[in-house]
């Protein structure tokens, strides 16, 4: 009987197998234009990067800030514990000159630089109006320092912004000219605060959204450098343990370069930017790329201990041609699981996560079938110890032997095997009613990080780093001039200060009262607003001509039109914003009417709608890879049942995670959240194996349970096991992660492919000897293999 | 008569700073061979009349676009110890009545004195002196330019000649001057300037402002520049920051040197019943 006459896919296997200069040369020509890029790739580590550019509430914010000249400042915070706090001769004198050192940096922005020894006290007697700086002059003596305290307790407008109540804590903070150099000037800054001489009982911090702008990038610049060589060297070594031999792990790293150089590189060249979730990148696809090497260098080795005599390039054909399906399959799944990502999440860096994961992981399956195989002809690896012994011992060391007794075992208790899974998955089911969405943008970082402890220090001071604003809007001009709308305005702040988590609540409605009880000589000191438009306009005109043209601009406009009510949180949680949002717009809807309308704004308010759609997004984005991940496997089996076995131990993995996170206290964030996509698309992958040699070992054994059983645990399950080690490793490094994030999401994909790993070698096996499906069992290969 | 006023001016200070010559020199060559201090000297020998009267439009703008107006009547006499102004607003109506009545005293040492008048209060209070460098009723100008008004202080600056510059078809001169010390810079918030002097007039037509760190805060344009009454008059300055994006425009008009102004204006008690 003639041979059947070669495949277009065999064909190109040969042709690469005979021409491995000309597919090496052709494959590192994919990889140039993306390395090429990778310079210009830029980062994006605001906290707005989370909503969509064209998001409204994002753009509604931005014309704000724009209108209001409002950017997201640096604090510097000059705690002091010694008696008399901060009203102390000689930390007056520190705030007072780190506040001209920080105003001379070079991308502040001097004139949006504000701390006591900015600011001017209004006071007024029968005959005089005295503007003049808090601490012009500085005060020296007991009595002065009295003065002092007693002259900001009757401002109430920079208690609780700039110094604190208790008095241990005053505040510089400093608005930047350029936000996107927010890392330099955060360097600027730090350097300034290590030269300051700080005496004991006082300490400096440096936070605000700026600061952790600037932080962020070095931050993940230095998680970075630690994390990809890490992830490198563990992956290295788990493949010179599988194959005990040095070209498989060269090899790999040329695929481990191409994944994450095409990914990074694509994403430079269509100008999308490096986000905080995004340094997981490399270092999953570090793991993920090499799976298909693993899987092609153990059929190669075993084609080759087996045929020692036959020539390289044709023992490398046939591992190719029995290789290419269940690896372009899994890179199928795979890119499925972060396509659901692209497709359902709602927030851009989690979008472009998929979206680019995918790329990169297109990357190592076109390396693996094209460069890999040219390679190895090349280089004409010969089989290590694992390896040698014949057909019949291959697989037959330390990792095969542990695997098959495990393998074996569970089917031998297939029903309790079973049993034990479903109750799994019956605790998740429970346990996903019970998680919870909760999200803080300070808490990316280490608890030991000076800034996290920055942040922690004044909010327990001050009234909070957290900004929410609400933009009042009248539809004329100088409508906020009239009495009944400032009583409005007043009403709603004094709402919004009775909120759980709000520290303060400051508006132009406090600089009036202000005005009103110094110049009108109250004898009472009360603190009322002015009852007609004329005193209003007069107060306003007063304060403006005495102060600076920019004294105002944050919270009222020109036109006397658009005002802000600035609101303060000690917290900057999902869970502490929820409330206070949900209060205000309820108040708001209720209480704001005429010409008068309130809209809620400010970073806590745009955190709360990215933080909401956190779990949103995470169940579109599991369910959008669930659906791609069936749809694929049931093409690739040709069976809808099929494509349900396949999902089988992912779908008990993701349960098993939820259990695990409800146990363990960890809510459904940033990390978490995008942990189930991409845990079924790396998950299925085993799944997809074994089904798939279970089929063809059917076939072959023609139903010998125990032969099937056998060849499946050594041959695949062996190779699996190295195929789980290199993703949980990649994965595993991310847990050393100082991006308390991303190590979130590294343990949780852990324990998801560690579950899936072995569901798929337990579990799998278990149900088809159970159900014996007919996909399985009535399988029969077209082509018998070597 | 502008050709003869320059040629007066050059030639005496070309005397007066000991320029000597056998022969007859020309305006531009006695301007040429002048010194720094001189063309300062020329400047603030400029006639500013003794007393006048004013409107003036000031219009704001901030950052966005978004424009603010005011309009008031003002005055200002010389007097052998100070310099006195006063200002009643008009516009908006809801300000109209206040004022603000200024004694800016020659010694060089002497707080000024202000007065301020609201309406809606009743009353003449009198505003704590605010220092040089602070701004002057929410404009973008400083108590400090509103005191020079086009006049250049030796006392705080070192003066350097950049040269000659042609700026809209005339030659201006190029004025460098660097604050005495960083104790100066910080009161009036310019570490240097750079002054445009047109040596027709020696009036002071352009200038920039750094800051304390030495990048550009401010600058300034006049403009409508004529004689009234025979005394060369800016007509329009405005004044951007470019920091903030604020601008502001000083509009003059009405200007009148000559009516004469009653001492009775600049007291307290006026401010209250308007002028």
């Amino acid at each position: 009987m003639s041979n059947p006459r070669p495949s277009a896919i065999e064909n190109c296997f040969a042709w690469v197998t005979t021409h491995p200069r000309l597919a090496l040369v052709l494959s590192l020509f994919l990889l140039a234009l993306p390395l090429l890029a990778l310079p210009t790739l830029q980062k994006d580590v605001r906290s707005d990067a989370f909503l969509a550019p064209d998001n409204p509430a994002l753009r509604y914010k931005e014309k704000i800030q724009r209108e209001f000249g409002l950017n997201d400042p640096i604090i510097v915070a000059i705690e002091d514990d010694r008696p008399g706090g901060v009203f102390r001769v000689e930390t007056l004198q520190l705030l007072r000159s780190l506040t001209e050192q920080i105003k001379g940096l070079d991308n502040i922005n001097r004139e949006r630089v504000s701390s006591l020894s900015t600011e001017r006290n209004i006071r007024a007697t029968a005959d005089e109006i005295d503007i003049r700086p808090f601490l012009d002059p500085l005060p020296q003596s007991a009595a002065e320092m009295a003065a002092l305290r007693n002259d900001l307790a009757e401002f109430p407008v920079y208690l609780g912004n700039l110094v604190s109540e208790d008095g241990k804590m005053a505040l510089i903070v400093a608005e930047l000219k350029d936000e996107s150099a927010a890392d330099e000037t955060y360097i600027d800054l730090r350097t300034l605060l290590v030269a300051t001489t700080v005496p004991e009982g006082m300490a400096i911090h440096l936070a605000g959204e700026g600061a952790i702008a600037g932080y962020l990038g070095r931050y993940i610049d230095s998680d970075a450098m630690r994390l990809n060589p890490l992830a490198g060297i563990i992956i290295n070594l788990t493949i010179l343990l599988a194959f005990f031999r040095v070209n498989p792990a060269l090899l790999s790293n040329v695929i481990m370069l191409a994944s994450v150089g095409v990914a990074l590189g694509t994403m430079a060249l269509f100008d999308v930017a490096f986000f905080v979730i995004t340094n997981a990148l490399p270092v999953i696809l570090i793991g993920i790329s090499v799976a298909d090497a693993i899987h092609v260098y153990s059929e190669y080795y075993s084609q080759r201990a087996r045929h020692p005599q036959a020539p390289v390039a044709r023992v490398v054909a046939q591992t190719m041609n029995r290789m290419w399906r269940p690896i372009t399959l899994t890179s199928i799944t795979t890119l499925c699981g972060f396509l659901g990502l692209y497709l359902a999440a709602f927030m851009p860096p989690f979008k472009y996560f998929g979206l680019f994961a995918a790329i990169g992981v297109l990357a190592a399956w076109i390396f693996s079938l094209l460069f890999l195989p040219a390679a190895i002809v090349l280089t004409a690896p010969a089989p290590g110890k694992p390896f040698l012994g014949g057909a019949d011992e291959a697989g037959g060391d330390v990792f095969g032997v542990l695997i098959t007794r495990i393998g074996l075992a569970c089917l031998r208790h297939a029903k309790m095997t079973v049993t034990l899974f479903a109750a799994v998955a019956l605790a998740g089911l429970w346990a996903a009613s019970q998680l919870v969405v909760e999200e803080d943008r300070i808490d990316l970082f280490h608890p030991s990080e000076p800034v996290y402890q920055a942040d922690k220090a004044i909010n327990r001071h001050m009234d909070g780093t957290n900004v929410l604003y609400i933009v009042i809007e009248t539809p004329a001009a100088e409508g906020l001039l009239e009495p009944q709308n400032l009583q409005q305005i007043e009403r709603l702040q004094q709402f919004a200060q009775t909120l759980p988590n709000v520290g303060g609540a400051v508006s132009i409605v406090d600089y009036l009262k202000q005005m009103n009880r110094v110049l009108s000589e109250q004898r009472d000191g009360s603190y009322t607003l002015p009852a007609d438009r004329e005193t209003i306009a007069q107060y306003l005109f007063v304060y403006s001509a005495l102060a600076d043209p920019t004294d105002f601009e944050e919270e009222i406009d020109y036109d006397r039109q658009t005002a802000i009510v600035r609101v303060n949180l000690t917290a900057g949680s999902y869970l502490s914003i929820k409330p206070v949002v949900q209060e205000l717009q309820h108040y708001i809807d209720a209480n704001i009417s005429g010409d008068l309308s309130a809209t809620l704004s400010g970073r806590a308010t745009l955190n709360y709608y990215w933080f909401r759609d956190l779990g949103a997004s995470h169940v579109a984005g599991m369910l959008a890879a669930l659906a791609l991940v069936w749809l694929v496997s049931s093409l690739l089996f040709r069976s809808f049942i099929a494509g349900i076995y396949t999902l089988i131990p992912v779908a008990g993995a993701v349960l098993l995670v939820y259990a695990a996170m409800v146990a363990l206290g960890i809510n459904l964030g940033i990390g978490s959240s995008m942990f189930a996509a991409v845990a079924i698309g790396l998950g299925v992958d085993f799944a997809i194996h074994t089904l798939d040699r279970l089929r063809s070992l059917y076939a072959e054994f023609a139903g010998d349970e125990d032969r099937i059983h056998r060849a499946l645990f050594r041959g695949t399950g062996r190779a699996l096991l190295f195929n789980f080690l290199a993703i949980a490793c990649g994965f595993g490094v991310l847990i050393s992660s100082n991006i308390v994030s991303l190590n979130q999401f590294g343990s949780i994909v852990v324990l998801a492919v560690t579950t899936s790993f072995l569901a798929s070698l337990t579990l799998l096996p278990a149900l088809v000897k159970l159900t014996a499906p007919q996909f399985i069992t009535r399988y029969r290969e077209d082509n018998t293999s070597t | 008569m502008k050709a003869i006023h320059s040629l007066l001016m050059a030639a005496l200070l070309a005397l007066s700073t000991g320029v000597q010559s056998a022969e007859p020199v020309s305006a531009s060559e006695a301007v040429a061979a002048m010194t720094a201090e001189a063309v300062v000297a020329a400047v603030n020998a400029v006639d500013q009349g003794s007393q006048v009267r004013r409107d003036i439009r000031i219009t704001m703008t901030d950052r966005n676009g978004k424009r603010r107006e005011q309009s008031s009547v003002s005055y200002r006499k010389q007097y052998p110890d100070s310099r006195r102004t006063v200002m009643f607003f008009e516009q908006p109506a809801n300000i109209r009545g206040t004022g603000f009545l200024i004694w800016d005293y020659s010694e060089p040492q002497a707080d000024d004195d202000q007065w301020l008048y609201l309406p809606a209060l009743r009353k003449a209070r009198r505003v704590s002196s605010s220092d040089r460098g602070g701004y002057f009723l929410g404009t973008d100008f400083t108590y400090e330019d509103m005191k020079l008004d086009g006049k250049l202080e030796p006392l705080d600056y070192h003066f350097a000649l950049l040269g000659e510059e042609r700026v809209d078809g005339a030659t201006l001169i190029k004025l460098d001057a660097q604050a005495r010390d960083g104790e100066v810079a910080k009161e009036l918030g310019y570490s240097r300037t750079v002054s445009w002097i047109d040596p027709a007039n020696w009036l002071l037509v352009r200038a920039e402002f750094y800051d304390p760190s030495g990048e550009l805060l401010k600058s300034l344009e006049a403009t409508d520049v004529r004689v009234v009454d025979g005394i060369w008059t800016r007509h329009i300055l405005t004044m951007q920051n470019h920091q903030t994006g604020h601008r502001t425009e000083f509009r003059f008009s009405d200007v009148d040197y000559l009516s004469p102004v009653s001492d009775n204006l600049f007291s307290k008690q006026t401010l209250h019943r308007g002028p």
